[in-house]
């Protein structure tokens, strides 16, 4: 199976041995199914089958099909379809003591057009499909007979659909011509409500039928249903139904009302599954490492745990098995250029868009005094982020410190200044580095010299240069590991001045 | 309109009728070859997809030719949890060579008719039967035997 926004192909093959005698559909089945989206408004589905079956009764079943639909929007709700519809089907009876045996078979082809439309909360269908029906046996002594019969028919629907219950009108009309020259008619004209809440009634729910079936065999049936849902505790409720059906007939002749009453409960029971982890790999667009409402999935990511690798959805979720103590990591190189796993956990798991960011140092003139010069070279400048942690810069110049890799995110910048030939302050406040996408950030320091205090004589001065007055942080930069892999091993690091504590 | 274009329209609108009638009229009825009109006990049993037996009535109400219709009442009963259905419907079914019967029954609970193909031996009809959706299906044997007038 494949599945994507614009396609979806399907292909099913299935062989159970015991077939349909074993409660399989068939012994041999395959199956197509393909749906592509041709444009904003046009799709085209189509499927094929074939089976192929044996029973206590039957030594042979086959059957093989397909059907084409292009289906084309004519606005937003309203679809028109033609279809195309081929059926063909194959039996092999076994021979018993009162039966020789033998084989018969069908083959329908039909073409129709559909028409489709709602408008809030009412809905029309309508379709019409012409065709014929060949059929064939050959049974005991007889030679094969071959029949060949055109077959039409037209059915509408039409109703409104809500909250309060669903209420239809149904019209159908069947024609087929036998070789009798019977044009065997069928017309059916019915109504029927389902899950209709009942006012004044404390949640009563009504539903019911009403069919008019004309023109079979000269004669006409109707048949009725009704019946009504009262809520129980508990989710428990108490049905009653009544049906008569003027088909159906007593020995008598009479044609009875048939009636029925049973309490039901409906109850989800939980899919049975294979221990494991499920969760989101989301796109962690504001650095908070927490998932938000407005935060996509990320389709494709490839999650790891131990030996057991999963691969999220078109909706970014995954379920992968393993040892449920050991966290999952993300695989980087399953994701775009330029994303980043934030870390290794148990549910969902954040990703961002790393940005290069640039800090540009100036170093102010002392005032009054010629410009100083000062290597900025052994500036360390670091970023903590929300949570913390803390990412290193590299000096790529003179005067830049570049971090080459940031997750979205707003950072909090440090400088630890102190390996300077001068000693030097940034001048405050200093402004948060904010990185919100694939653009590079630059923001630019100015440091400002400690200003030179002149010895005014008095005794315990010194004259010299202090530092003791700098409120210079230093913060310690390490090189730990960014993911804490379940084998053991350390997951590489995006840039190796990157520190994530 | 002209005159032509007005004889035009009278020929397609005659044409149209005579093709409306055609389909929705049927052939008046042609002498039975059958001579199954009348009542049939129905017993069967359904071996796929869930083993059920069937017991009830077909009921063969017109004929023409070698083509019948009627109705068809069976109750299904589950050969393992006991548990009956009624299913009911028409039927409507030809006589193929000699001794062949075809027809299918389109019962209510169904969404395809189960085709019927037995032999009819003087008064009794034994054969298989088959229903399918979409590569599902079911089958099963079935014997009819006329009642006793």
């Amino acid at each position: 199976m494949r599945t994507g926004p614009e396609s979806n192909e399907e292909l099913r093959v299935t062989h159970a041995p015991g077939g349909s005698d074993a409660f399989a559909r068939a012994t041999n089945e395959i199956l197509a199914n393909v749906s592509e989206r041709l444009s904003s408004r046009a799709n085209v589905s189509a499927s094929a089958w074939r089976t192929t079956d044996a029973t206590s009764v039957f030594s042979g079943l086959q059957s093989n099909g397909f059907s084409l639909r292009p289906q084309y929007a004519i606005r937003s709700g309203t679809t028109i379809a033609i279809e195309a519809r081929s059926y063909t089907f194959d039996a092999t009876s076994r021979a018993t003591a009162s039966n020789s045996g033998g084989g018969f078979g069908s083959r329908d082809d039909q073409l129709g057009i559909s028409f489709s439309t709602y408008l809030r909360q009412y809905y029309f269908n309508s379709s019409a499909f012409l065709g014929n029906t060949t059929r064939s046996v050959s049974l005991g002594t007889s030679s094969t007979v071959t029949d060949r019969s055109p077959r039409n028919y037209w059915t509408t629907n039409a109703g409104w659909s809500g909250v309060g219950g669903i209420i239809e009108v149904q019209a159908r009309i069947d024609q087929t011509r036998d070789r009798g020259g019977f044009v065997n008619q069928q017309n059916m004209f019915g109504i029927r409500a389902e899950q209709l809440v009942l006012p004044g009634l404390g949640g009563i729910r009504g539903e019911g039928d009403l069919q008019r079936v004309s023109s079979f065999g000269g004669e006409n049936a109707t048949i009725m249903r009704a019946g009504i849902a009262i809520p129980l505790m508990s989710g428990f409720a108490f049905k009653i139904d009544a049906e008569r059906n003027s088909i159906f007939r007593s020995v008598s002749g009479r044609v009875p009302w048939i009636l029925g009453a049973r309490f039901e409960h409906a109850l989800t029971v939980p899919m049975l599954r294979t221990p494991g982890t499920s969760g989101y790999v989301y796109e962690d667009l504001n650095g908070n490492q927490r998932r938000d409402p407005n935060e996509p999935g990320m389709p494709g990511a490839i999650v790891r745990r131990g030996g057991e690798t999963a691969v999220a959805d078109a909706s970014g979720k995954y379920r992968v098995g393993g040892d449920a103590k050991q966290p999952i990591s993300i695989d980087e190189a399953s994701l775009p250029d330029g994303w980043s796993a934030s870390g290794a956990g148990r549910g969902d798991l954040s990703v961002s868009l790393s940005t290069a960011a640039e800090v540009e140092l100036v170093v102010a003139p002392r005032s009054g005094i010629s410009p100083i010069q000062v290597d900025l070279s052994k500036a360390h400048v670091v970023a903590r982020d929300s949570v913390g942690a803390e990412w290193a810069a590299i000096m790529t110049g003179p005067t830049t410190a570049t971090f080459q890799a940031l997750p979205v995110g707003s950072y909090k910048l440090e400088f630890d200044l102190s390996e300077l030939s001068e000693p030097l302050v940034p001048r405050g406040p200093i402004p948060l580095l904010i990185v919100t996408g694939k653009d590079s950030k630059s923001i630019t320091i100015t440091l400002d010299p400690r200003p030179i205090r002149m010895w005014n004589g008095s005794p315990g001065r010194s004259g010299a240069q202090k530092n003791d007055s700098l409120p210079v942080k230093k913060t310690p930069v390490t090189t730990p590991k960014k993911n804490d892999s379940p084998s053991g091993d350390e997951t590489p690091v995006a840039t190796p001045n990157q520190n994530h504590s | 309109m002209s005159r032509s274009q007005k004889s035009g329209a009278r020929i397609f609108a005659l044409v149209g009728v005579l093709s409306l009638s055609a389909c929705l009229k049927s052939t008046e009825p042609q002498p039975s070859l059958l001579q199954l009109n009348g009542s049939w006990n129905y017993t069967g049993v359904q071996t796929v997809p869930v083993q059920e037996t069937l017991t009830g009535t077909l009921i063969i109400s017109r004929e023409s030719g070698t083509s019948f219709q009627g109705q068809l009442n069976l109750v299904g009963v589950n050969s393992q949890t006991q548990q009956q259905r009624i299913l009911s419907g028409s039927v409507s079914g030809s006589e193929s060579g000699t001794d062949v019967i075809d027809f299918d029954a389109n019962l209510a609970a169904e969404t395809t008719p189960r085709r019927h193909v037995g032999q009819i031996v003087a008064d009794t009809i034994t054969g298989t039967w088959v229903s399918s959706a979409d590569g599902a299906m079911a089958s099963g044997t079935f014997r009819v035997e006329r009642e006793p007038k």
